[in-house]
């Protein structure tokens, strides 16, 4: 579970995606891949590609923990949840399989495992979070374009980004409150 | 879309049982004889359903390799497949228990096991009516509620699928109670009034048609639900949307069941039914296969 700031807060993960540093390389793609065996024909992350209509820049795309996650909702078993550090995450032994959370996530986030018998989605790489480490697509992201913000920490630049509004979410008018912050240029 | 077969089948046979309790419920209505309409929608509902609830534990990952992980199914109020957890759960058993109390006894040595529970069953009779009807209700409604409620498919997210689906799961079951209880009948040698069961049917289908362009027309207004109405009414899904859910499942039931109202014909209404039921299963496939989600790409 997640553990205390050093002002003794809890941590309020978020995280940054800095669309003007991205090259659209996919190294955090890969890397994810590797770090969490995700099947092929699937994916945790990806970089979407820009549309015509909306971004100009290639997007890295996952699960966007939302504060207000239709999937969280949706679950009958409540193997989702929300941990109290705003990670998103699937407790595998009590998921019964029903595809529900895939149905539910506007964001088209989550996939279903086969192997496993369960959906499966990006999860900030938690374990890792929580060992104090930076999850695999921030440390594989070779321009520097991704960062986890704690929220929970004034003196965090990165969640200074998000507060001054120069991070915005995705597709707010949805109404799910993403905790996934994009920064695009002019 | 995720969901598959299973799940527009389950969607299906849901909706049939549902409408064919609520048809044995009117048909018994009509004098203290249990007639055959009664009998066959009463003792179609609980398999209907059951059969229904077997594919959607078949479409399970995890819930069905471990099946005891299915009692976490009961768990959050918040969600809508909890809510249809504890309807079907209650509902199959109290579609049999009905059933048992208005049916006749079975060979005899099938009826021996079963007895005990018929005798309780015909003093509950009045009750489990209310109970069946009550529940049979709410199947229907929540079949259409489980799609409607999450934001990701703009087409789904609308409350006239619930009523849509309320309609076509009393339209279908009508029509399965119907078919068997003329089978019966004819068993029986016994009579059978189809043209008052047709005027009722006329009403359903014509209302049944309102709501599903109403439904069309209210999903179109989103750029994805606009989407979702093209692929039914003019794309890929268009000629069984039209073909099998339009004219097959609605207009044609309904000039059959003019024909059998105004000249009794019942053949030509039998045929009306069967239109019914299949344009019942193809309108669960298309709302599934017709589901184009909010988001088609990133939009800053």
């Amino acid at each position: 579970m997640s553990t205390l700031t050093k002002s003794g807060a809890r941590h309020q993960y978020a995280l940054v995606v800095d669309t003007t540093r991205c090259i659209g390389c996919e190294a955090c793609s890969v890397a994810c891949r590797v770090e969490n065996e995700v099947p092929d024909g699937h994916w945790r992350s990806r970089i979407a590609p820009p549309t015509s209509g909306g971004s100009k820049a290639p997007l890295k795309w996952s699960c966007m923990h939302c504060a207000d996650a239709p999937c969280v909702q949706v679950c009958p078993t409540k193997a989702t949840y929300r941990r109290t550090d705003g990670i998103v995450v699937i407790v595998a032994d009590k998921c019964v399989g029903c595809k529900y959370c895939i149905v539910a996530c506007p964001y088209g986030a989550r996939y279903f495992d086969d192997k496993k018998g369960i959906p499966d989605k990006c999860d900030l790489c938690a374990g890792m979070l929580d060992a104090g480490l930076k999850p695999a697509c921030v440390q594989t992201c070779v321009g520097r374009a991704l960062a986890v913000a704690d929220l929970a920490d004034p003196h965090d630049k990165d969640a200074a980004r998000i507060r001054s509004g120069e991070a915005r979410p995705l597709h707010p008018e949805l109404g799910t409150k993403p905790s996934v912050y994009y920064v695009v240029g002019e | 879309m995720v969901w598959g077969w299973q799940i527009a089948w389950y969607l299906f046979l849901g909706g049939l049982g549902a409408g064919a309790t609520v048809t044995s419920l009117l048909a018994s209505r009509a004098g203290p004889r249990v007639g055959t309409i009664e009998r066959a929608g009463a003792t179609l509902a609980g398999p209907a359903v059951a059969l229904g609830t077997a594919l959607l534990v078949f479409d399970l990952g995890m819930g069905r390799r471990e099946p005891w992980r299915l009692v976490y199914l009961y768990l959050n109020w918040g969600s809508p497949m909890t809510w249809g957890t504890w309807i079907l759960t209650l509902f199959i058993p109290v579609a049999l228990l009905h059933a048992l109390s208005i049916t006749g006894p079975l060979p005899p040595r099938w009826e021996r096991p079963v007895a005990p529970v018929r005798r309780a069953a015909v003093r509950a009779r009045g009750t489990l009516k209310v109970m069946a009807g009550v529940l049979a209700v709410s199947t229907a409604i929540y079949t259409g509620v489980l799609l409607s409620a999450p934001p990701s498919f703009p087409l789904l997210g609308s409350w006239l699928l619930p009523v849509l689906f309320l309609l076509s799961a009393l339209s279908t079951g009508m029509s399965a109670a119907v078919v068997s209880g003329y089978v019966l009948a004819r068993h029986e040698k016994a009579e059978f009034d189809l043209c008052s069961w047709s005027r009722i049917h006329i009403g359903l289908v014509v209302m049944e048609l309102v709501v599903l362009f109403a439904w069309l027309t209210v999903g179109a207004a989103s750029q994805a639900g606009g989407d979702s109405v093209q692929l039914l009414v003019s794309g890929s899904l268009a000629p069984v949307f039209w073909v099998v859910v339009v004219f097959g499942g609605l207009i044609a039931p309904v000039i059959a069941h003019i024909a059998t109202a105004t000249n009794g014909n019942s053949q030509v209404a039998l045929a009306g039914e069967a239109g019914v039921l299949a344009g019942g299963l193809a309108l669960r496939y298309l709302v599934l296969l017709a589901a184009v989600p909010v988001i088609i790409g990133p939009a800053l």
